[in-house]
């Protein structure tokens, strides 16, 4: 899956959770301000590992900041 | 086992592991990659925090470089920001076998931002004599390493217990603690920005987790299963140390990694026949919702002996929904035992009692004030199904027993000069005295490091009453909310809030409005002359405070519409009755949403 199916799909995954339009959420949005509380923000990051099959650490977890950050660790992960 | 000190706890488990290993109880850490527990002896996780003290007490040296004996860290504070319990328990475990003092910090994760916490640090870190050392575990970003100054010493932490660790048979200093000694440090609530912690002596700890025991009768072969934070009361005595001391094996996850599957807290007390968990309402809650029918039809609990509730108010339709779900797992009622505590009291105050099944009260709200009866109308056993299934919220307020006092502690009823209240079911603030209750609240720069409780009494700013000889937490008086069991204080948003708005915090009023259900919405009232106007509306919704809990609506008001005491002080219990009445007067209401956020950041970020 290449940088931007994923950081579309990420979009997606975010507008569910936040009900905005997918296309009013950026790449370089911060997810520390983004308004999501803590528990949103770890639900957010169960979906993304379902959607991608993949494990997050908690560290890694609160290490990602913003979409771009999420993209670069999925790369990571899944090898794409 | 009968210490009298967590350091005389720790050598005890040492000293058993050379006469039998076989007897040792474990702490086990789940694993998420490799789905398993690894299990570490308590005897070698007590020696590995022997050796962890060493490795402080060098690194104390080598970053002062002035040759300072190992007795130099008696005393001195260690901050400890791990997201592993595992590695949090090193460092905790470690801190005290050379009588420096643990303080267990919430992770960013918690706090909402890596700022958060390193603020955090940066606060308690210079706020001693001497600069706290810092432990962090391997893992956090290197952007976060060069936030800390370098006056703050930092260790890093393994997070895996199936390293490559060193032991040693004893502790590296030689330092005996008195039971009235410090032992560590407990922050009181997660906000940003609210520095407060209370002061925990060894005997303090001796006390609760003994009395916990004896008080619910407990065998010396239990099990546990936790999920709670570290950095919490509830997590770190309530389940850690309570586990620890009493020799009880123990299985634990992060609260994330419940967060994401709750179902792996049950199978933990299923596959390893746990018969004691904790959690607070949101946790049953939670579980109710989210574990799947096929995890149910797996699951046989019908060893567990005690499900503590606590930490926040109970609800009927949890425990009804929990129950419902749960029964055919062979989980009875009597196993659900409603428990308030707090940090400064340790943790648990009061349980209910063994073999009794709880009961909620449905009272006549409008009953309940300070010095006066409450209006008991119906009550509701937690094996009455029927009774819970059809409690109208509208009818009356239900409010959840929690039970008689533990061993050593004496519950009082007090009215507003801290006098006793005489009487059954007379409201007032609770009073707590007895060998849990806290040494104080941490002092910085004061010898001794503690302001101690007038007269060893805490007032707990929680309203309740006696009713047939139990405790029920009926309002909460001071100035606190409670999301998912833990605290945040509103004084710390009510400064932030005000320097948003260029205004006093004198007149910002931060509040639930409901705290018996936790969903319900949090309200900011402010007096402020000046409306918002239209184009300034972006830019206060992008500052707003975001930590922890979201702020759903801002009342402001041209006129004095918060309630304050005869002195002054703000009645924050008031408004929610004022707001529950519709009778705040404002003349502007804004809705606050991460949609409206995320819209309003576009927009400004559009606009540069």
């Amino acid at each position: 899956m290449d940088e931007s199916t994923i950081s579309q799909k990420l979009s997606e995954l975010i507008a569910t959770k936040t009900k905005l339009n997918a296309d009013d959420i950026r790449p370089d949005l911060n997810l520390e301000d983004s308004g999501l509380d803590s528990f949103a923000r770890i639900e957010l990051i169960l979906v993304i590992e379902e959607t991608f099959d993949i494990e997050l650490s908690d560290a890694e977890s609160a290490n990602v900041a913003t979409i771009n950050d999420i993209v670069t660790l999925i790369q990571e992960k899944t090898g794409a | 086992m009968t210490s009298s000190t967590l350091l005389e706890v720790l050598n005890l488990h040492a000293s058993h592991a050379s006469e039998n290993s076989s007897i040792a109880a474990t702490l086990n850490c789940w694993n998420g990659s490799q789905k398993t527990y690894f299990p570490v002896s308590y005897p070698s996780l007590s020696k590995r925090a022997f050796a962890f003290g060493a490795e402080l007490i060098a690194q104390k040296e080598s970053h002062n470089r002035s040759g300072d004996s190992a007795a130099s860290m008696a005393g001195n504070v260690v901050m400890i920001a791990c997201h592993s319990p595992y590695a949090t328990l090193v460092a905790f475990y470690g801190a005290i076998s050379i009588g420096a003092i643990p303080m267990i910090f919430p992770m960013p994760l918690s706090l909402g931002s890596h700022e958060a916490l390193s603020e955090r640090i940066k606060h308690w870190g210079f706020g001693f004599d001497e600069p706290a050392m810092l432990v962090l575990e391997e893992g956090l970003t290197e952007k976060f390493h060069d936030d800390i100054p370098t006056e703050i010493k930092t260790v890093r932490l393994s997070d895996d217990p199936s390293g490559d660790w060193q032991e040693l048979e004893s502790p590296a200093a030689d330092h005996q603690p008195e039971p009235g000694d410090i032992a560590f440090f407990q922050t009181t609530s997660s906000s940003t920005g609210d520095h407060k912690a209370v002061s925990i002596s060894h005997g303090n700890i001796i006390a609760n987790v003994y009395g916990i025991k004896s008080a619910a009768q407990m065998a010396d072969d239990e099990r546990m299963a936790t999920w709670l934070p570290l950095f919490h009361d509830m997590g770190l005595v309530g389940a850690v140390l309570f586990s620890f001391c009493n020799n009880y094996p123990l299985f634990i996850m992060t609260p994330t990694q419940f967060v994401k599957r709750p179902a792996l807290w049950l199978k933990a007390m299923h596959q390893h026949q746990c018969t004691i968990a904790t959690a607070p309402n949101f946790g049953f809650d939670y579980c109710s919702r989210l574990v799947s029918e096929k995890d149910v039809a797996e699951l046989d609990l019908s060893h567990v002996k005690h499900l503590f509730i606590g930490a926040e108010p109970i609800r009927v339709s949890t425990v009804q929904a929990f129950l419902a779900k749960f029964k055919r797992c062979g989980i009875d009622p009597i196993v659900i035992r409603p428990a308030y505590g707090l940090a400064e009291s340790t943790i648990i105050t009061s349980i209910t009692p063994h073999k009794q099944v709880a009961e909620f009260i449905c009272l006549d709200a409008d009953s309940i004030g300070i010095g006066e009866p409450i209006k008991v109308l119906d009550r509701m056993r937690f094996d009455n199904n029927e009774a819970m299934l059809g409690y109208d919220p509208s009818q009356s307020m239900a409010i959840c027993t929690a039970g008689k006092a533990i061993d050593d502690m004496l519950i009082e009823i007090v009215d507003e000069n801290g006098d006793n209240v005489n009487g059954e079911g007379i409201a007032g603030e609770i009073a707590i005295t007895g060998t849990s209750v806290a040494m104080g609240y941490v002092a910085e720069r004061k010898d001794g490091l503690v302001d101690r409780f007038p007269d060893g009494r805490l007032k707990t700013g929680d309203m309740g009453a006696i009713v047939d000889g139990q405790l029920y937490i009926l309002e909460r008086i001071k100035n606190l909310i409670i999301r998912n069991g833990e605290n945040y204080l509103v004084s710390a948003l009510e400064e932030q809030l005000a320097e948003i708005l260029d205004i006093s915090h004198e007149h910002i009023a931060v509040f639930e409005t409901d705290i018996h259900n936790p969903g319900s919405d949090i309200v900011v009232l402010v007096e402020r002359h000046a409306p918002i106007e239209d184009q300034d509306i972006d830019a206060l919704l992008v500052a707003m405070p975001k930590e922890a809990f979201p702020i759903n609506r801002m009342l402001l008001s041209r006129s004095r519409e918060i309630p304050r005491t005869t002195s002054g002080k703000k009645r924050h219990f008031y408004c929610r009755k004022l707001y529950k009445n519709n009778e705040i007067k404002f003349q502007q209401d804004l809705e606050i949403s991460p949609q409206r956020i995320m819209q309003a950041l576009n927009r400004i970020s559009d606009q540069n």
